[in-house]
């Protein structure tokens, strides 16, 4: 293993940036707090990046499947049909991810 | 003393409200962590440092990469520099995270500090004179130890514990598909959704790599010429 030193630097490192960026974020809020054009595009950022968010995350499901991206197919068509139905994030993310952990266990049951 | 016993029910009712909307989402937090935990010691981590990466940087998709950097003994540059890119994305956060409803300097930093992509997800879907600052820093704290609890789990367990369980990994996905749901239903906005796809499929087709940086810069770009068309064409009516 390398160094402590290196290590804890390297934590250092990305937890300095990270943080940096987050604050820098509340830094442009205060600079431009009286824009009308900011407060209008931040109205409409977190739909905007969660629809990002979320296409981002589905584009990734097929590396790491087991089973080529089917049983995440599936999954992925459940959560949303049950979202609509029940509209509960908590019964949504267990029916989904349940569905998901089913499908991808099942195919070792039968080696 | 009324006055207390009034403080009191508030301090109860912001970590309930943070219980209440966010508790399923720490659990498949914690499931994650416990993934991540597995996965950075089976590269060769020691298991104690695992929870300190955690703790300290407090966003999922810059550890994992973190942990491989660290294993291939990269220089710092490369880990500011990957660090920096992959979170680049926090620049916007800022913008409509409910950080004035948190009152202290103190409790201020900490939710600066624990503004990840969940944290927020989940508080810029309610209108923010709903939320007390007790819930925003409930909800951030309930993620972070359920993320240090998780992935200390899968780092001191390691691989038994996740053995021949697949697909828990599907949480994330599953929590950003319904979060941005609930977005569209509280703010039916075709545009913006339009807009998104459109910086999405553009990012996937040039840069599939660094397909997330690339598609929220585009999204915010789009986003500001929108907003001064529509400022332009409401001056012109007038």
């Amino acid at each position: 293993m390398t160094s402590g030193w290196y290590v804890a630097a390297a934590i250092a490192t990305a937890s300095g940036v990270t943080f940096a960026l987050r604050a820098a974020s509340f830094l442009a809020r205060a600079l431009w707090r009286d824009s009308g054009l900011v407060a209008r595009v931040a109205r409409a950022l977190p739909l905007g990046v969660l629809t990002v968010l979320a296409l981002w995350v589905i584009t990734r499901l097929r590396s790491g499947s087991v089973t080529g991206g089917v049983a995440e197919s599936v999954a992925l068509a459940v959560t949303v049909l049950v979202h609509r139905w029940r509209h509960h994030l908590g019964l949504s993310l267990v029916a989904g991810t349940g569905v998901c952990v089913a499908l991808s266990s099942a195919p070792a049951l039968f080696h | 003393m009324e006055p207390v016993s009034r403080i009191d029910a508030s301090r109860a009712g912001g970590v309930a409200a943070a219980v209440r909307e966010a508790g399923v989402v720490w659990l498949g937090i914690a499931a994650l962590g416990v993934g991540f935990g597995a996965w950075a010691t089976s590269r060769g981590l020691p298991w104690w440092l695992v929870p300190l990466i955690s703790a300290s940087v407090l966003a999922g998709s810059v550890e994992f990469l973190l942990v491989g950097l660290i294993v291939a003994h990269a220089s710092l540059v490369s880990i500011a520099v990957t660090t920096l890119l992959v979170n680049s994305r926090h620049l916007v956060y800022g913008l409509s995270f409910p950080l004035e409803r948190v009152r202290g300097p103190r409790a201020r930093l900490y939710s600066v500090f624990a503004l990840c992509d969940e944290a927020y997800a989940l508080l810029t879907r309610a209108e923010p004179a709903t939320l007390s600052g007790r819930q925003v820093i409930a909800t951030q704290l309930g993620i972070h130890l359920s993320w240090v609890t998780g992935s200390l789990s899968g780092a001191a367990l390691g691989a038994a514990l996740l053995h021949g369980v697949r697909g828990v990994g599907f949480v994330l996905p599953a929590l950003f598909v319904v979060l941005a749901l609930d977005a569209y239903a509280a703010r039916p906005d075709r545009v913006t959704v339009a807009l998104a796809l459109a910086s999405a499929a553009v990012a996937q087709l040039a840069l599939p790599a660094s397909m997330l940086p690339v598609a929220l810069a585009l999204l915010g770009t789009a986003l500001v010429v929108r907003s001064r068309m529509s400022a332009r064409a409401t001056r012109d009516v007038r």
